[in-house]
């Protein structure tokens, strides 16, 4: 029995049942597809899929039907995906994951804003899509079938359009879009946006990458430092808690796209990430503030485990993931989140009444994120760019703003920019940057 | 072809005296073609679809003025004309004559609007008109010169840039059956009459690439339309691009696949359109589209279809040009497609709100279902003959 079939019954079902039993029979049915799951990806999505379920039941009050249709047909896309060894199989679970997330980003789809965001969102996956698509078309048109064999026909070209492709899913920069989905609904930021459809390319990724040119793994393995780099800079100065995360996604999904020649690293990560992730997704409802530095975070334990899996410091994995990253990005990717620690530090804690569901999905995230420590391994030069960027953070636990406008025809966006705070970042990159080229191995 | 010309006269004839003869006449004289009718090239093929289209038409067609049948049945037989004579002229006259009819589709039941789009559209129709024929007139003398006014008169007469400005008013503002038979069929043969006749020539290759390319990115102007019409008007612009380019390249399977795609899911997504526009005016703002639910589904379906949704027609149409056009060329009309995205969201969006059927509708069940089934099965023989 394949796993991808109970989310299908789930979706159909979802369009005719009275909406009061929608949740209860999504949940089961997720239940069921993690019990039948058997490739690791599909372990994790359908675990994280049935986690963050349980928590909807509590947290979505509207439009259930048309969330719950949209959930389980993008869960039942997932794993599909996962599964499928056709490439015309695997294309079409590629374009349904990006209609559901559209579908779900404009869940609030009288609210002009949320259908504007969804159709930016989708029209920039879209654009690298349009280059997933060539690159496999003109390896179809060499291999004949749409098999995966076709994959060893691949050449510089159609190697770099398959790269960019799986980069734009990936929101990786240049191609950042998650920022637009934030005003999704929680559980759909913790389930597609951080956990499982940023991670579609990278998945797809994974199962070719052994095909792939010298010369794109070079190229991938460049952008993955690029992302990495620009994203943690812009995210020390964003105040917004789900835009911040959003960038931190971006920021593991680069991370991902670097170890991705590492089958054991990336599998780890892959875990890892997607727990704390959905975790802090999912707490967001809690933290009664969009605003980070005059948040009030719930008092709550259970959160210490994710922070460590976040920050990526000893015992969680994600510190030696780090150590495929040159210094100076390694030291900008501790910067960003121990900026949120300092932030979480500082901050006042207060009693939140949290509902059943709500705390028992997030208890499971916070246990769950132990599992990843078992596979912890201590490089005692990796401490460095930590004590590094640890000083540093306590700059950013007040809200810095600076001043730059920037206008585009039809995205405008303005981030503010001061004199002093540039200079002191340029001069602080420089010296990474100086840094990394007297030590680089 | 016999049963169209007939059919035209008993329709001229019935339609004097009732009002509901002609439609019938028109379905069965259409239904008697196509059983009458073996294609044996894929030039034949593509005037199956025009037929099936035709019928489509026929049975969606509501409040048309009593010429519409003998003039639809007329234009089907000027354009089998088209496809089947083998000298250029005679071809050319059977193409003026499909041209005079679309004129009276765009004009069709009138109004101020109406009478400005239909007077762009009749001048460059008549300007492209005249240089097909000076290009037809030099033929004898200078073939490039042939080339280069016979391009020049196609592309006008196509909607090619830069001549493209006429296309989105005249096929928005015609009533949805003109729009059918104009984005489904005229456009399609246009692109035929310059495949059957074309030359090729190095100076005129950069011409063909660089306008068809240019009229994808132009048709981008639907990013700002907030009339679905005008941008299914303007999607037509984007599908013709590739059909001219390949009719260029005489890559005649190709184009009988992209004609096939976009002559179904094109009538089927203005014939769509025209009832829930019918039932809420032309800003995507105020369509309710659950409340015609059976018009938003196959609506749905022919905009998956036109954005290339996996196992559609739009997807293999696609995957077809992989084997004839160069890298560069691909990469361009593949960005275009995939930025045209965003207007066809915006009409997936208005589909989305009201509430299910508060009234009853004749919404037109089995004129869409029929290029529902038809497109349905397009996709699947695709599929296996990749």
């Amino acid at each position: 029995m394949n796993s991808w079939i109970f989310p299908l019954i789930s979706t159909i079902f979802s369009l005719f049942i009275p909406v009061n039993l929608l949740s209860d029979l999504s949940i089961t049915l997720a239940f069921l597809s993690f019990l039948f799951s058997q490739n690791y990806f599909e372990i994790v999505v359908s675990m994280i899929s049935f986690i963050v379920f349980i928590y909807s039941k509590d947290y979505i009050r509207k439009n259930l039907r048309r969330y719950w249709f949209f959930m389980n047909l993008f869960l039942f896309s997932m794993l599909l995906f996962i599964k499928s060894k056709n490439l015309l199989i695997s294309l079409l679970c590629w374009e349904i994951t990006s209609f559901c997330s559209w579908g779900l980003i404009s869940f609030d789809f009288l609210n002009p804003k949320a259908r504007k965001e969804a159709r930016k969102a989708f029209l920039i996956v879209s654009i690298a899509d349009s280059f997933l698509f060539l690159s496999i078309f003109l390896l179809f048109m060499k291999g004949g079938s749409w098999s995966f064999e076709i994959f060893q026909k691949m050449d510089d070209i159609t190697s770099l359009l398959f790269l960019i492709g799986i980069i734009g899913k990936g929101s990786i920069f240049p191609f950042y879009w998650l920022k637009n989905a934030m005003i999704a609904p929680s559980t759909v930021s913790a389930l597609l946006h951080s956990s499982t459809m940023v991670k579609i390319g990278l998945i797809f990724l994974f199962k070719v990458f052994c095909f792939l040119t010298p010369t794109t793994k070079k190229i991938s393995y460049y952008i993955g430092v690029l992302s990495c780099t620009v994203l943690s800079f812009l995210s020390l100065f964003e105040r917004n808690y789900k835009k911040f995360f959003a960038y931190s996604t971006a920021i593991h999904l680069s991370i991902l796209l670097i170890l991705v020649g590492n089958p054991f690293f990336f599998k780890i990560h892959f875990l890892s990430h997607a727990l704390f992730k959905s975790y802090f997704f999912l707490l967001y409802p809690l933290v009664r503030r969009k605003n980070m530095y005059k948040a009030k975070f719930p008092k709550t334990l259970w959160t210490m485990f994710p922070l460590i899996n976040f920050l990526g410091i000893p015992p969680s994995p994600i510190f030696i993931s780090k150590s495929f990253l040159p210094l100076f990005a390694k030291v900008l990717v501790y910067l960003y989140s121990f900026k949120f620690f300092v932030i979480f530090l500082t901050r006042e804690k207060v009693d939140v009444r949290i509902k059943n569901f709500m705390k028992t999905s997030l208890i499971s995230l916070s246990i769950l994120s132990i599992y990843p420590f078992l596979f912890f391994k201590f490089e005692p030069s990796e401490i460095v760019p930590l004590l590094i960027a640890f000083p540093i953070s306590f700059f950013f636990r007040k809200e810095i703003k600076f001043k730059f406008e920037f206008k585009f025809k039809v995205f405008i966006r303005r981030i503010w920019v001061g004199k002093k705070s540039t200079v002191i970042f340029g001069v602080m990159i420089c010296l990474l940057l100086l840094l990394d080229l007297l030590f680089v191995k | 072809m016999l049963a169209l010309v007939v059919g035209s006269l008993v329709c001229e004839i019935t339609g004097r005296f009732w009002k509901k003869v002609p439609k019938i006449i028109a379905i069965f004289s259409l239904i008697l073609s196509l059983i009458l009718f073996s294609p044996k090239d894929f030039l034949d093929l593509c005037f199956l679809v025009f037929l099936l289209v035709g019928i489509s038409v026929c049975l969606y067609s509501s409040n048309v003025p009593k010429e519409f049948y003998p003039l639809l049945l007329l234009f089907l037989y000027s354009v089998r004309g088209v496809i089947i004579e083998k000298e250029i002229f005679h071809s050319f006259i059977f193409l003026e004559i499909a041209s005079l009819i679309s004129y009276f589709f765009v004009l069709m039941g009138g109004g101020k609007r109406r009478l400005k789009s239909c007077f762009e559209y009749f001048c460059f129709g008549e300007i492209g008109s005249l240089l097909i024929l000076w290009g037809i007139a030099l033929k004898y003398f200078d073939t490039i010169l042939f080339s280069i006014f016979f391009t020049l008169g196609c592309m006008a007469k196509a909607g090619i840039f830069p001549f493209s400005f006429w296309l989105p008013n005249a096929h928005a503002d015609a009533k949805s059956e003109g729009s059918v038979v104009l984005s489904g069929i005229m456009v399609e043969v246009i692109c035929l009459f310059f495949l059957k006749f074309s030359l090729r020539d190095p100076l005129i290759d950069y011409l063909v690439i660089l306008s068809c390319i240019a009229t994808s990115f132009f048709s981008l102007i639907a990013f700002f339309e907030m009339d679905p019409k005008r941008i299914l008007a303007y999607s037509t612009l984007l599908n013709i691009s590739p059909i001219f380019l390949l009719s260029y390249y005489k890559a005649t399977s190709l184009v009988f696949l992209w004609i096939l795609y976009h002559s179904i899911s094109k009538s089927l997504s203005f014939q769509c359109i025209g009832k829930i526009i019918k039932k809420f005016g032309r800003s995507l703002k105020k369509i309710n589209g659950k409340e015609l639910i059976f018009s938003s589904i196959f609506l749905i379906f022919s905009i998956l279809t036109l954005m290339g949704f996996p196992i559609t027609l739009g997807f293999f149409s696609k995957l077809s040009l992989c084997t004839f056009l160069n890298l560069f060329i691909l990469v361009l009309i593949f960005l275009s497609f995939s930025l045209f995205s965003y207007p066809y969201l915006k009409i997936l969006e208005s589909l989305q709100r009201g509430e299910k059927n508060v009234e009853k509708i004749d919404e037109k069940f089995f004129a869409n279902l029929l290029l529902f089934i038809i497109g349905i099965g397009g996709g699947f023989i695709c599929m296996n003959g990749f």
